[in-house]
C-alpha cells in the first residue's frame, strides 16, 4: 500500500516537471516579450530595452533560463514579478486566499446541489422535472462562463441591482456602522453576496455535469442485483436508493469530480476577471498581458499541484467508498 | 394435506423490454404447506426464477408486471397488500436466496453488515447483538471462521462463501417460507449435501416452508416432497416427488429423468436437450411438442390443459381432457 502510494508521489513530481516544461516553452513561443510594451515609447532607446532584457536575463538561451529557473524553485525561489519587482511567491500568496474562497465555496455549492438534484432526477426518470433539468445542464454544460458571469451581472447587478457585479468585498464596507449583536452576520452576508454571482457562474457547469453523471450512474447501480438483495431484505425504497444504490453510485462521480478539477480551474481564471475578483486567475490574466513570465510560470506550477492534489484526495476518497480498490493496485 | 402456507393461482408474469412483452410466467398454480419442501424444477430459462421473484413482487414497474387469480399467504392476499406491507413481509416472512451471489451482495459493505441490516430491518435491537446474531448465522451454514468472514467484503469471499452468506442472510428472521433458487449450485457436493441438511432440519425444528427452485432433479428428490415440473413457463406435471421418479406422466419430465440417468453414466446428454434460452416467440400448442419424441398433431395445435388426476397432474394431450 505504502509503495503505491510512493509511486503515486513520484509520477507526480514527474508531472509537474512536465508541465513546467511545456509551460516555458509555451511561452517562449507567444509572440511578445517582457518588454514588448516598451517598443514604442520613444523614451526608451534601443540601448535601454539591451539593459533591460540582460538585466531579467533574457538573453540566455531558453534551455539555460529554464534551468536557472528550476534551480530557484527546487530552492523555493519563484523569482521576481517583472511588473512589480516583488517576489513571485508573495503576489500569489497575497492573491491565493480569495481564490481559495471563490473555488471552495463553488465546490461545496456544486457538489451540494448536484447530488441531490441527481437523485432527484434519477428517482423521476423521464418525468418533466428530469426533462426539465437535462435540458438545463445541457445549458450549463454548453454556457461558457464569460457568457454566463456577464448574464449575471446584467439580471442581477444591473437590472435586479440585488447583488454587487464585482469585487470581494465593497471598499467602503464598515462592519463597526452595524451593532454589535448582529455584526457577525452583517460581516458574513457582505462576504455572502459577493461570492454568489461568480461562485454562481463557476457552479453552473459543474452541477450541470455531476448532476447527470450521478443520475446515469444512478440508474445503473438500481439495475444491479444486489438491490434486489436490499430489497428482499424488507428495506424500503428510501433506505435502498440512499443506503445501498447512492454508496456505490457516488463513487464513479468522485473521479469525475477529480478529473474535472483543471476545468474547474480554468474556469476560475475567467470568472475572477469577470467579476474582478482579486485572486489569482485575475493576476494570471494579468501577466499573461504582460508577458510577466515569471508569474505565468509561478501560478502554472502552484495551480498543476493544487489539481494534482485534487486527483490524489480524490483516489484517496475511491477508496474509502470501493472496498475493492486498495487490493486492486 | 398439512395448513396451507402459499396458494397462488394463475400466476402470470411479463416482462417489458425495449421493444417486445416476455411472458415468462404462463399462468402457474403452486401450493405450498407449512413445513413443506417443494421443488419447482425446470430448465435454465424456463421462468423459474421469474416466479421466485414473483412471489415477493420483486419485479418493479420498470421491469414488468404480475398478474394472478390470488396469491394467498397466511392468508392474507399479497395482490392486495401495498409495498409498506409487502416491505414488512419480505425479509421476515418470506425470504429468499438468489443464485450469482457475487452479483447479490453489494460491494460496499461488509457480508457482516449486510446480514446484521436484513436483523435490525424487522427486530430493532443493538447493532452489535445484530453483529453477533449475524456471526451466529455464518456459523450455521457452516462457514469456518465466521468471526473474520463477518468483517470481509464480498469480493474477498469465494464464491461458496458467498454463496452461503446469501443463505445466511435469508435465515436471518427465521422465514416462514424460503424461496430457495438454485441456492447450492455454486457449493461443492459435500457443503451441497450440509445446507440440504440445514434447511431440512429447519423445516422440522421451526416448521419453515421452503420453495427450492433448480434444474437438478437429484437435489429435489433427495428433499422436497412434491415436484412442480416447469418449461417455457407453465407447469407440465405436478406429483409427489416419489410419483415423479418412480412414474413420470409427462415426456418432459421422462427426459429429464432420463438426462439424470445419462450424466450418472457419463454419457451424452439426448441430443434433443438443448437449453430454451429464447421463450418469447410462443408458438401456439403444447410449449414442449417442439422436442418432444411423441409429440401428436393436437400438439402443435393447441395448449393442453393442466389435468387433474386427484392428487398429481399434467399437462400433456397423452392423457387426454380430463379423469385419465
Amino acid at each position: 500500500m505504502k509503495k503505491k502510494w510512493l509511486i503515486r508521489l513520484v509520477f507526480s513530481v514527474l508531472t509537474l516537471l512536465i508541465v513546467s516544461i511545456l509551460s516555458f516553452m509555451i511561452i517562449e513561443f507567444a509572440p511578445g516579450s517582457p518588454i514588448s510594451r516598451y517598443a514604442d515609447n520613444p523614451k526608451i532607446t534601443s540601448a535601454d530595452r539591451e539593459r533591460i532584457i540582460r538585466h531579467l536575463g533574457l538573453d540566455k538561451p531558453t534551455s539555460v533560463r529554464y534551468f536557472i529557473w528550476l534551480k530557484n524553485v527546487l530552492r523555493g525561489d519563484f523569482g521576481l514579478s517583472y511588473m512589480t519587482g516583488r517576489p513571485v511567491l508573495t503576489e500569489i500568496l497575497a492573491r491565493l486566499p480569495a481564490t481559495l474562497k471563490l473555488m471552495l465555496f463553488s465546490f461545496f455549492i456544486s457538489v451540494a446541489f448536484a447530488i441531490p438534484i441527481g437523485i432527484y432526477a434519477a428517482m423521476r426518470r423521464n418525468s418533466l422535472p428530469d426533462v426539465l433539468i437535462s435540458f438545463i445542464s445541457y445549458l450549463g454544460i454548453s454556457l461558457p462562463s464569460f457568457w454566463l458571469g456577464l448574464l449575471l451581472i446584467y439580471i442581477f447587478a444591473v437590472k435586479l441591482q440585488l447583488l454587487p457585479a464585482g469585487g470581494q468585498l465593497t471598499p467602503w464596507f464598515d462592519s463597526s456602522a452595524f451593532p454589535l449583536p448582529v455584526r457577525p452576520a452583517a460581516v458574513f452576508w457582505e462576504h455572502l453576496r459577493h461570492l454568489l454571482l461568480p461562485a454562481a457562474t463557476l457552479s453552473f457547469g459543474n452541477i450541470a455535469r455531476w448532476c447527470q453523471y450521478l443520475r446515469s450512474s444512478l440508474l445503473e447501480t438500481i439495475n444491479e442485483n444486489y438491490i434486489r438483495t436490499a430489497r428482499a431484505k424488507g428495506l424500503n425504497s428510501r433506505t435502498v436508493v440512499y443506503k445501498h444504490a447512492l454508496r456505490n453510485a457516488i463513487t464513479p462521480l468522485i473521479t469525475v469530480i477529480g478529473l474535472n478539477m483543471p476545468a474547474f480551474f480554468a474556469g476560475a481564471v475567467i470568472t475572477e476577471q469577470i467579476f474582478s475578483w482579486p485572486g489569482m486567475g485575475q493576476l494570471f490574466i494579468t501577466a499573461v498581458f504582460a508577458r510577466d513570465y515569471q508569474v505565468i510560470m509561478g501560478i502554472t506550477i502552484i495551480t498543476a499541484a493544487m489539481v494534482l492534489l485534487g486527483n490524489f484526495l480524490s483516489d484517496i476518497l475511491y477508496a474509502v467508498f470501493d472496498p475493492r480498490v486498495e487490493y486492486r493496485g | 394435506m398439512p395448513e396451507i402456507l402459499l396458494n397462488v393461482k394463475n400466476l402470470r408474469t411479463v416482462f417489458l423490454t425495449s421493444n417486445s412483452r416476455i411472458t415468462a410466467v404462463d399462468g402457474i398454480d403452486i401450493t405450498i404447506g407449512k413445513g413443506e419442501i417443494v421443488g419447482l424444477l425446470g430448465e435454465s430459462g424456463c421462468g423459474k426464477t421469474a416466479v421466485a421473484l414473483s412471489l415477493m413482487k420483486l419485479i418493479t414497474p420498470d421491469e414488468g408486471a404480475i398478474s394472478a387469480d390470488s396469491m394467498q399467504f397466511k392468508g392474507r392476499e399479497l395482490l392486495l397488500c401495498s409495498e409498506e406491507e409487502m416491505c414488512r413481509i419480505r425479509g421476515k416472512e418470506m425470504a429468499i436466496i438468489f443464485q450469482e451471489p457475487m452479483a447479490y451482495l453489494n460491494p460496499a459493505f461488509t457480508v457482516g453488515e449486510q446480514i446484521a441490516e436484513a436483523i435490525l430491518v424487522h427486530s430493532p435491537m443493538k447493532k452489535k447483538e445484530a453483529w453477533e446474531k449475524a456471526v451466529d448465522l455464518l456459523k450455521l451454514v457452516q462457514i469456518p471462521g465466521a468471526v473474520n468472514c463477518a468483517a470481509a467484503f464480498p469480493h474477498q469471499l469465494s464464491g461458496g462463501m458467498q454463496q452461503r452468506v446469501l443463505i445466511a442472510m435469508a435465515l436471518a428472521c427465521s422465514p416462514e417460507l424460503l424461496i430457495a433458487d438454485e441456492p447450492t449450485t455454486a457449493l461443492d457436493v459435500t457443503v451441497q449435501a450440509r445446507i440440504m441438511e440445514l434447511f431440512r432440519r429447519l423445516q422440522q425444528e421451526r416448521g419453515m416452508s421452503v420453495l427450492l427452485i433448480t434444474h437438478d432433479l437429484a437435489l429435489v428428490a433427495g428433499i422436497a416432497s412434491q415436484v412442480y415440473v416447469m418449461f417455457a413457463g407453465m407447469i407440465m406435471e405436478k406429483a409427489n416427488t416419489r410419483e415423479i421418479l418412480s412414474e413420470p406422466l409427462h415426456p418432459y419430465t421422462r427426459e429429464l429423468l432420463l438426462s439424470l440417468c445419462y450424466l450418472e453414466k457419463q454419457e451424452q446428454r439426448p441430443e434433443n436437450l438443448k437449453s430454451v434460452k429464447n421463450i418469447s416467440g410462443i408458438q401456439p400448442g403444447c410449449r414442449f411438442h417442439r422436442r418432444c419424441s411423441g409429440a401428436m398433431t393436437i400438439c402443435s395445435k393447441t395448449v393442453p390443459p393442466l389435468v387433474d388426476f386427484g392428487r398429481r397432474s399434467v399437462r400433456c394431450w397423452l392423457y387426454g381432457k380430463g379423469v385419465g
